[in-house]
């Protein structure tokens, strides 16, 4: 009788946190998979009660090092629906640019330094940089390209300091924009190398059925605005979230797990954005990704990693875009005047779908505060997917099983930080006893 | 001679914010070519801060069970001593930063680490005075390595 095998890893590398996976399989048939997040709860929601208004996007963007400006726009956009101010015009464009700035960034950190190293067989970014020297190089210069877009859209690169609800503090000149476009044209090119770079991956062979949730415009490709919309029929304006999905709290993690109402698991991300808008794609970046053997809809949450370059080359063009059509609002703000109300902010962090909603009082306060952030609307399906790759490669040995699991979470860069923090990974074999 | 003096944390996390107070006390007096970066910890940053340097200093945090305000002065070439969990609040830790300095041949002529041992690293903007007095014995010793 073979009895138990057990593996047990302290911590899983390169994801953002602290979380445990625990598998169990009994007589070689996966009985039960459990991704939790045992961080302590972050009272963010109970400690903007009673706040002002104004104090919520730089509160919120400390709930992340890495997608500050996600907390913000959303935190704005929650804000501003609440009173009824519309930010249009270059203030807008400013917002889609500073949001391109983060993508770049925040992807680019991922794809090369966290995601790559294990498809290529390398434990980290350190021992991949002796191999592929010229690769990481290029992803540290791109990742400083979103970096660099952040600090002067934003004050500065983490954390920013200069957005606010109805606009920014200060907008930047033309030249201070202009200053970016050199290394931004270099980075339109790395990042269709990056691309090419990834597609030569090998990926496992896992197709899902996803019900995919982002942000839809009729004419861009989501950062701040649309409706949400999902390939199994929901499209439903972002104020009406809390109608459609629901959280959930689980005993043995510290994030609230979200479903759709009447039908469960979902996906957000940039397997969800691609697939529901990929026609709004840069023709450029629509045809590196037919390039790289991607149809329009992608379900091989391995492939999120080609989606993510293609994503980034999408966010570089957008911000040459933006930069080249620019002319400095007159104001760097809105006015507006705060009022009892409800506001709902949708927008789209690197990860996924960000949903903020807020109630205000008369004197701009806040009463009550909900953050929905994408890693917690992506831990069931991440179970989902762990149980599937785990079916499929249930024979594989512990070292192997444990790389393709810890891949498939990686597959999410999952922000465990921001969903409530290490991966202790344990796999459990035993044969039933009767 | 290209200088660069990096200080590592966050100062809103107590004795975190060591390397960050420490180059607040070294302006004005350390040479002006000597280019002083505050940094919160991010790879890219740290090799960006000492690539092309001929000598690089970084201030950070330690916790490796020594007195609090224990200073430790190690040549970062070599790596940093396994029991230091220093960057402990980083996204990719100093280690990390000095091998993958190797793997890209980027790493400074002289790279040297003062670590200081940190008493506590919980939210807050105010050093411990064990931590806020070896500052000052940081800044001397980093003002006289920059003019040798």
């Amino acid at each position: 009788m073979n009895g138990l095998r057990q593996i047990a890893v302290d911590y899983l590398a390169r994801v953002e946190g602290e979380g445990s996976l625990k598998v169990t399989v009994v007589d070689g048939q996966v009985d039960d998979v459990q991704f939790s997040i045992f961080e302590p709860p972050r009272f963010f929601e109970a400690f903007l009660r009673g706040r002002q208004h104004t104090e919520a996007p730089d509160i919120t963007a400390r709930i992340c090092g890495i997608c500050p400006i996600a907390y913000q726009m959303s935190a704005v956009h929650a804000m501003e629906s609440a009173f009824g101010v519309e930010v249009g015009g270059a203030l807008r464009e400013l917002r889609r640019l500073i949001y391109c700035g983060e993508w770049i960034e925040s992807h680019t950190l991922h794809v090369y330094l966290l995601h790559a190293p294990g498809f290529l067989g390398s434990p980290s970014a350190v021992h991949m940089a002796k191999d592929h020297r010229d690769v990481v190089e290029q992803g540290l210069r791109l990742k400083k390209v979103g970096n660099e877009i952040m600090r002067v859209v934003g004050g500065r690169e983490i954390h920013p300091i200069n957005v606010r609800v109805g606009g920014f503090y200060r907008v930047p000149t033309r030249r201070e924009l202009e200053a970016l476009v050199p290394e931004l044209e270099w980075a339109r090119d790395a990042a269709e190398r990056t691309i090419r770079f990834v597609a030569g991956f090998h990926y496992p062979d896992v197709e899902q059925d996803f019900e995919l949730v982002s942000l839809s415009h009729p004419d861009e490709y989501p950062f701040n605005e649309g409706r949400i919309v999902s390939n199994k029929g929901l499209d439903i304006a972002v104020s009406e979230f809390n109608d459609h999905f629901t959280e959930e709290h689980v005993a043995r993690s510290n994030a609230l797990h979200s479903r759709i109402k009447g039908r469960g698991a979902y996906h957000v991300g940039p397997l969800a954005r691609y697939g529901l808008n990929f026609e709004k794609l840069t023709p450029r970046a629509r045809d590196l990704a037919v390039e790289a053997g991607l149809g329009p809809v992608v379900r091989n949450p391995f492939q999120s990693i080609i989606v993510r370059s293609v994503e980034v080359l999408y966010a570089v063009e957008e911000a040459l875009r933006i930069i080249d059509s620019y002319t400095p609002p007159e104001e760097p703000c809105v006015a507006y005047r705060p009022r009892a109300a409800v506001g709902h902010g949708a927008s789209e962090a690197p990860r996924g779908m960000l949903y903020h909603r807020y109630a205000i009082d008369d004197d701009g306060r806040i009463l009550d505060a909900q953050i929905t952030p994408p890693t917690a609307q992506n831990q069931l399906t991440i179970e989902d997917d762990l149980r599937v790759v785990l079916e499929q490669h249930i024979d594989l040995p512990d070292d192997e099983l444990q790389w393709l699991l810890e891949q498939t979470i990686r597959n999410y860069d999952p922000c465990i930080s921001c969903a409530t923090h290490f991966l202790d990974l344990q796999i459990e074999r035993k044969e039933r006893t009767t | 001679m290209n200088q660069v003096v990096i200080g590592v944390g966050n100062r809103l996390r107590g004795d975190d914010a060591v390397g960050p107070v420490a180059l607040d006390r070294l302006a004005g007096r350390v040479d002006t070519s000597v280019r002083l970066i505050e940094c919160t910890g991010d790879v890219s940053k740290l090799i960006d801060a000492w690539r092309g340097a001929d000598r690089a200093v970084v201030i950070d945090a330690v916790v490796s069970g020594s007195e609090p305000g224990t200073l430790h002065v190690v040549d970062g070439r070599h790596g940093v001593p396994s029991r230091w969990r220093a960057g402990s609040t980083h996204l990719i830790g100093l280690s990390e930063a000095i091998e993958l300095a190797w793997a890209l041949e980027v790493m400074p002529q002289e790279l040297t680490i003062f670590g200081v041992e940190a008493e506590a690293v919980t939210p807050g903007e105010t050093l411990s005075d064990a931590v806020d007095a070896a500052v000052d014995n940081i800044v001397e010793r980093v003002a006289e390595l920059t003019h040798a």
